[in-house]
C-alpha cells in the first residue's frame, strides 16, 4: 500500500481512540433509535451509517486533491511539497493533542464547525433511522462533523495533488476509524476505559507525530516514484507469484 | 472536568452549550443532536432485563460435527422452524445445546432426530458418548500432508526454478514430456483429488456458513481455494503453465486441515471439565414396573416411584433413602474430598456419585438437583452474550463480509490500474486467506470454558459471565461472619455443671431450633423434656422428669427473678468478653449451672484476612451484636447489622473504590449483590449463584486465593486471545492488501493465528496455591496487588 494510504489509515486507526466517547455517541444512538431490530438489521444500519460517512469522507478528499491539483497547475513548483509540509505540520499538531500537549488544533474545528451548521440540518431528515437508507443518509451528513482528525487527513489528501488519490486517502482514514466505531455495546465501555489512560493516548499522539514528522521529511526531499503507475510495477515484483520469465 | 459527552479531559476554554462543557465542536455537536437518547441509553444499559423466555421442557443435547461458532447460528436457526421447539441454543465451546420444547408434542427420544442433519449428529446426553471419529480426521491429514509434498516436489523440482530464473526453459527441453507434460499433469490430478477429498469439510462449512446467513472462515478460504484452483485448471487447458497456481490450493488445504485437527484435540481440553460436568447430568432413572427394573427418563417418573442407583452411578435427582446405604461420593456439589457414608432417611443429592452400595430412594420429582441447577448456571455463564463475547461474536460475524468485500474491491483496484490478471487474484486471494475471524470468534467463549472448567476441577464455581471484566484491584474487601469465618454452626467450649444439669439442659435445648440450642443439645441424651415454652432471644422453659427446667441467656433468668452466681458468671462471662455465648441452666429457683458456646472459626480464617488486609482495607460485616475474637485482625468493624443494611454499607464503600464482598450467599445476597465482586462459601444453591459471582462449597477459605487466581489467569487469556486478534488482523490484511503476502504464507499466518488462540485457551491455568501467574506490580496507591497475587506468596 501507498505511503500516504498507510498514513491516513494510521490516522484513522490511532485517533479514533479521540473520537470514540462522540461517535460512539451517534453509533450508540443510532442502536437507540432502531430499538428491538434484530442483530443483523442492526450490524446492516452500522454499515450503511459507516459506508455513508466514508463516502462522505471519500468525496471531501476528492475536493481537496482537486484543491491541491489546482494549485499545483497553477504552478508555483513548489506547491507539492508546501502541500505535504502543511500535511505533515497538521499531523504533527494532532498528534499533539491527541497526547494532550497541544490543543491548536481545537481553532481548525472552531473553523469546522461553520460549515457544519449549513450541513446538519439536512441530518435531521433521516432521524429517527428504520430503514438502512436513512442510516446511510445519516452517515453521509454526519461524515463532515467538525473534526481535527479528519482535516488532518484531509490536509494529506491536498497534498496528494490528485482527485482520485484524494478520495482513497480519506477512504483508507475512514476504514482506519471503523474499528472504534464498531466497538458498541458493553465491551465500548472498557474501550472508553482504556482510551482514558493517558499512556495509550500519548502513545497514539506520539506515533502520529512521527508520521507527521516523516511527512515532513518527505516534503523536503520527495522520493521518486510515487505515482500510482510506479506503485502497481512494485507490487508486480513483490508479489511472490509474479513468474518472471 | 471532562467532557459530558465522550469523558475526555477538557482544553481551555471548553466549548459549551448550555451548561455542558466539552472537549471539541464534535462532541458539542452530537450531544446537542442525540444527547438525552445517549444518556438515556447510558442509564438504561446495565439494567437490560433478559426476555422471558419460552415455556416447555428442557434438555441439553450432545452435538458432535460442530467445527466453529457459526455452527451455533446455524442449528439453532435451523431448530426454531420447527414448530414444537420453542428455543434452541447450542454452544460450540461443549459441543452441547439446550433446547426447550413442548412437552406435549414431543418426547426427549425425538429430539436427536429433529436436530440431527447437515452434518450434525445429536444425541441424548443419556445415551453413551459416541467414539469421536478422529481416525477418518488423522486420514485426512496424512492424504492432505503426502498429496500437497508430492505437488510441492514437483513444483520444486520444474516450475520453482525457472519461475525464479535459475534454470532456463531451454535447459528443460531435454526433458519436456516430463517438465510440460507428465507434471502439470500429475499436479492437477493431484490438487483435484485434494480438492474433492481433504477440501470435503472446509465447503461443507462454507455451506454451514451460507445457510446461517453468517459467513465464516470457511467460506473466505473456499473462495481462495477454489478461486485458485479454478483459474489454475483454466490455464492449463490453454497450455498456459506459468500461470497455474495448484501449490497456492493445496498449500491452504493442508496447513487448514493441520490446523484444524490440532484444534479439535486443543478444544476439548479447553472445555474438558464442563463437557465432563454437562455429561455427568443424566436424566434417567432405574426403576421396577411391572416386576421388572427399566430405565425411564427422568422427567417419566411416576410420583412416589422408588429408583435404584448402583455402585459408580450418579444419582440423578434429589431423594430420601429408603434401602440400602452406600458411600456417596459429593464432591462436585460440597468439595468434600472424601466419600460420606449414607443411610436409609437421608437425603441423598442429585448429581452425587454413588461410590460403593446400592441404594433406592423416593424422589420428589419437584426438585431441581443441585447438579441440574449448577449445570444450568454453568450453561449461562458459558453461553451469555454479554461484553466481549458478544462484541467479539458481532465483530466476527461482521469481519467476513467486510473481508469479501475488501479483497474483491482490491483485486479490482489492482487491476483496472494495470495491474495483470494473476496480480490482481493473487492479492484478492491473499487477502481472503489470511485474514483470521476464527480469532474473534473463538477468544472469548475457549478461554471462558478453559477458566470456568479449570476452576470446576479445583471445585470452585464460577457463576457470573461478566467475571472476567470487573475492576481487579480491590479497595475494600468485605467479609461477612457467620457463615464466612465461622463455619456457621456453634460449640460447646466450656461446660460449668454437673452431669445432672447438663443432661436436663440438653433436653430442654433439643426441643429448640436455635444454633446455641442445637449445641448444646448434642451434650448428652439420656432425658426427654415436654412442654416447651420458647422465650424467643432469651431462652426457652420445658419440663424434664416432672421439674420446669430453664436454659437461656442472662436475660431469661433476670425476667424470672432468678438470681446468676457471681462465681459461676465471672468462669463462664470473664474469659474473654462477647467471645461466645453463655447460656445458663436453672430450675426450682436457681441457677444450676452454665455453657460458654461460640461458633466455630474456620481455620485459616486469620492467615486468608491477613493476607488480604496485606493489599486492601478489610471490614467485618456481622449481624451478631459484637464481632467476637475477630474484630481485632480487620481495619474497620460493623456489628449489628441487619441483613438488609448490609448492601446499603457495601455501596457506601463502592463510592471509595471497588469493593469485594465474601458471605454466604443466605441473608446476605444483597450485600454480595452490590458488590463488585463477590464470593459466596457454601452449597451451590440457586439462591447463592444469583447473588454471587463465585461459588466455592467446602470448608477451605483460602481457596478464595485461587478463585482470584483463576479469574485473573482467565481474564489475562481472554486479553491475550483479543489483543491477538486484533493486532493479527490489523497487520495481516493490510500487509496482504498492498500485495507483499505470499499466498502461502498467508495461509500459514492464519493456521498459526487460530491455532495460538486455541492453544493459549488450552494451556493449563496457573494453581492458585503455591505455582502461579506472575504478579502484577503493586502500583502506588493502587490498593490490593495481594488480592490478584497467586496464592502461598
Amino acid at each position: 500500500m501507498e505511503f500516504s494510504l498507510l498514513t491516513a489509515l494510521t490516522i484513522g486507526l490511532l485517533g479514533s481512540t479521540h473520537c470514540l466517547g462522540m461517535c460512539g455517541g451517534i453509533v450508540g444512538a443510532l442502536d437507540a433509535g432502531t430499538g428491538g431490530a434484530p442483530g443483523a438489521r442492526r450490524i446492516g444500519y452500522h454499515l450503511a451509517y459507516n459506508a455513508g460517512r466514508i463516502a462522505s469522507y471519500a468525496a471531501a478528499g476528492a475536493l481537496a486533491g482537486l484543491l491541491g491539483a489546482l494549485a499545483a497547475t497553477a504552478s508555483f513548483g513548489n506547491a507539492l511539497p508546501l502541500g505535504r509540509m502543511i500535511a505533515g505540520g497538521l499531523m504533527i499538531a494532532l498528534g499533539l493533542y491527541l497526547g494532550g500537549w497541544w490543543r491548536a488544533i481545537v481553532v481548525l474545528e472552531r473553523a469546522g464547525g461553520h460549515v457544519w451548521k449549513r450541513i446538519e440540518p439536512l441530518g435531521r431528515a433521516f432521524f429517527p433511522v428504520r430503514t438502512a437508507g436513512q442510516a446511510l443518509g445519516l452517515g453521509l451528513i454526519w461524515g463532515w462533523l467538525p473534526c481535527g482528525l479528519v482535516y488532518s487527513a484531509l490536509a494529506l489528501a491536498m497534498a496528494s495533488a490528485s482527485p482520485l488519490r484524494g478520495a482513497q486517502i480519506m477512504a483508507a482514514f475512514g476504514l482506519g476509524t471503523l474499528p472504534a466505531l464498531v466497538a458498541i455495546g458493553a465491551f465500548a465501555g472498557a474501550l472508553r476505559r482504556a482510551v482514558a489512560n493517558p499512556l495509550l493516548r500519548q502513545a497514539a499522539g506520539l506515533t502520529i507525530v512521527v508520521f507527521g514528522l516523516y511527512v515532513c521529511m518527505t516534503a523536503l526531499d520527495p522520493p521518486v516514484h510515487r505515482g500510482g503507475a510506479a506503485r502497481h510495477g512494485q507490487t508486480q515484483e513483490t508479489a511472490p507469484a509474479a513468474r518472471p520469465i | 472536568m471532562t467532557c459530558r459527552l465522550c469523558g475526555l479531559p477538557l482544553p481551555a476554554p471548553p466549548f459549551r452549550a448550555g451548561e455542558n462543557s466539552f472537549c471539541c465542536p464534535g462532541c458539542r455537536e452530537v450531544f446537542q443532536r442525540f444527547g438525552d437518547v445517549i444518556l438515556d441509553g447510558r442509564a438504561r444499559a446495565p439494567a437490560g432485563p433478559q426476555p422471558g423466555e419460552p415455556e416447555g421442557a428442557v434438555a441439553f443435547l450432545r452435538i458432535e460435527g460442530m467445527h466453529c461458532s457459526s455452527c451455533e447460528t446455524l442449528i439453532d436457526r435451523m431448530a426454531e422452524r420447527i414448530g414444537p421447539l420453542h428455543a434452541v441454543r447450542s454452544n460450540y465451546a461443549t459441543a452441547t445445546a439446550r433446547v426447550v420444547y413442548d412437552p406435549e408434542k414431543l418426547r426427549e427420544e425425538d429430539l436427536p432426530a429433529l436436530l440431527s442433519g447437515s452434518g450434525y449428529r445429536a444425541s441424548l446426553r443419556s445415551q453413551p458418548r459416541p467414539a469421536p471419529d478422529t481416525d477418518r480426521a488423522l486420514f485426512r491429514v496424512v492424504t492432505a500432508t503426502s498429496l500437497a509434498a508430492v505437488v510441492m516436489m514437483l513444483y520444486l523440482a520444474f516450475f520453482y526454478p525457472t519461475h525464479l530464473g535459475l534454470v532456463d526453459y531451454a535447459d528443460l527441453e531435454p526433458v519436456r514430456w516430463l517438465a510440460f507434460g507428465a507434471a502439470p499433469a500429475a499436479i492437477f490430478v493431484l490438487t483435484s483429488a485434494m480438492v474433492a477429498y481433504v477440501g470435503l469439510p472446509l465447503f461443507r462449512g462454507a455451506l454451514v456458513g451460507i445457510r446461517a446467513g453468517v459467513l465464516n472462515m470457511d467460506n473466505l478460504l473456499s473462495v481462495a481455494v477454489l478461486a485458485a484452483y479454478a483459474y489454475s485448471t483454466v490455464q492449463v487447458f490453454r497450455g498456459n503453465l506459468d500461470e497455474m497456481y495448484f501449490d497456492v490450493a493445496a498449500a491452504i488445504l493442508t496447513v487448514v486441515t493441520v490446523g484444524r485437527y490440532f484444534e479439535a484435540g486443543a478444544r476439548a481440553r479447553a472445555a474438558g471439565a464442563l463437557e465432563r460436568l454437562m455429561d455427568a447430568w443424566t436424566p434417567v432413572a432405574r426403576v421396577m414396573r411391572e416386576g421388572r427394573p427399566t430405565t425411564v427418563p427422568l422427567d417419566r417418573l411416576r410420583p412416589g416411584e422408588t429408583l435404584t442407583v448402583g455402585p459408580g452411578e450418579a444419582i440423578p435427582i434429589d431423594g430420601i433413602i429408603q434401602t440400602g446405604n452406600a458411600a456417596v461420593d459429593i464432591s462436585l456439589l460440597t468439595g468434600e474430598p472424601f466419600p460420606v457414608r449414607q443411610e436409609p432417611g437421608d437425603l441423598a443429592r442429585g448429581g452425587t456419585i454413588v461410590v460403593e452400595g446400592e441404594i433406592s430412594l423416593i424422589a420428589d420429582p419437584a426438585a431441581e438437583s443441585q447438579l441440574q441447577t449448577l449445570t444450568r448456571i454453568l450453561w449461562d455463564v458459558q453461553s451469555s452474550t454479554s461484553g466481549a463475547r458478544g462484541l467479539a461474536d458481532r465483530v466476527a460475524r461482521a469481519f467476513v463480509p467486510f473481508v469479501l468485500v475488501l479483497a474483491a474491491a482490491v483485486s479490482i483496484w489492482f487491476f483496472t490500474s494495470g495491474s495483470p490478471l494473476r496480480d490482481a487474484v493473487l492479492v484478492g486471494l491473499a487477502t481472503l486467506i489470511v485474514s483470521c475471524p476464527c480469532t474473534f470468534g473463538l477468544a472469548v467463549p475457549l478461554a471462558t470454558a478453559a477458566g470456568v472448567s479449570a476452576a470446576l476441577g479445583r471445585g470452585i464455581i464460577f457463576t457470573s459471565a461478566d467475571l472476567f471484566e470487573r475492576p481487579r484491584d480491590f479497595r475494600t474487601v468485605v467479609f461477612d461472619k457467620t457463615g464466612t469465618l465461622s463455619t456457621g454452626a456453634m460449640s460447646v467450649e466450656r461446660i460449668e455443671a454437673a452431669p445432672g444439669a447438663v443432661a436436663r439442659a440438653a433436653a430442654v435445648e433439643r426441643l429448640s431450633p436455635h444454633p446455641v440450642a442445637r449445641a448444646i443439645a448434642g451434650l448428652d441424651a439420656s432425658l426427654s423434656a415436654r412442654e416447651m415454652e420458647p422465650h424467643p432471644g432469651r431462652g426457652v422453659i420445658a419440663t424434664v422428669g416432672g421439674t420446669r427446667v430453664a436454659v437461656g441467656g442472662r436475660a431469661l433468668f433476670a425476667a424470672l427473678g432468678w438470681d446468676v452466681p457471681a462465681p459461676l458468671a465471672a468462669r463462664l462471662e470473664g474469659g474473654a468478653p462477647g467471645a461466645g455465648v453463655v447460656s445458663y441452666v436453672g430450675w426450682e429457683g436457681a441457677v444450676r449451672g452454665g455453657f460458654l458456646t461460640r461458633d466455630s472459626a474456620r481455620a485459616q480464617w486469620r492467615d486468608v484476612v491477613a493476607r488480604i488486609r496485606s493489599g486492601a482495607r478489610t471490614v467485618l460485616l456481622t449481624g451478631a451484636e459484637h464481632p467476637g475474637g475477630y474484630g481485632p485482625d480487620f481495619d474497620e468493624v460493623h456489628s449489628g447489622v441487619p441483613p438488609e443494611a448490609k448492601a446499603a454499607i457495601v455501596r457506601h464503600y463502592r463510592g471509595e473504590g471497588p469493593v469485594a464482598m465474601i458471605g454466604d450467599g443466605s441473608n446476605d445476597a444483597p450485600a454480595l449483590s452490590e458488590a463488585d465482586l463477590s464470593i459466596a462459601f457454601g452449597a451451590p444453591t440457586a439462591l447463592a449463584a444469583e447473588a454471587a459471582d463465585i461459588v466455592i462449597p467446602g470448608q477451605d477459605l483460602a481457596r478464595i486465593f485461587d478463585a482470584f487466581a483463576l479469574v485473573a489467569a482467565t481474564r489475562r487469556r481472554i486479553r491475550q486471545n483479543l489483543a491477538w486478534a486484533l493486532l493479527y488482523n490489523a497487520t495481516a490484511i493490510p500487509l496482504a492488501l498492498s500485495g507483499l503476502l505470499n499466498p502461502l504464507f498467508a495461509a500459514l499466518a492464519m493456521s498459526a493465528s487460530s491455532v495460538l488462540v486455541i492453544w493459549n485457551s488450552s494451556r493449563p491455568l496457573p494453581a492458585g496455591e503455591g505455582a502461579g501467574a506472575p504478579a502484577r506490580p503493586a502500583r502506588a496507591g493502587a490498593p490490593l496487588p495481594a488480592m490478584m497475587k497467586p496464592a502461598g506468596e
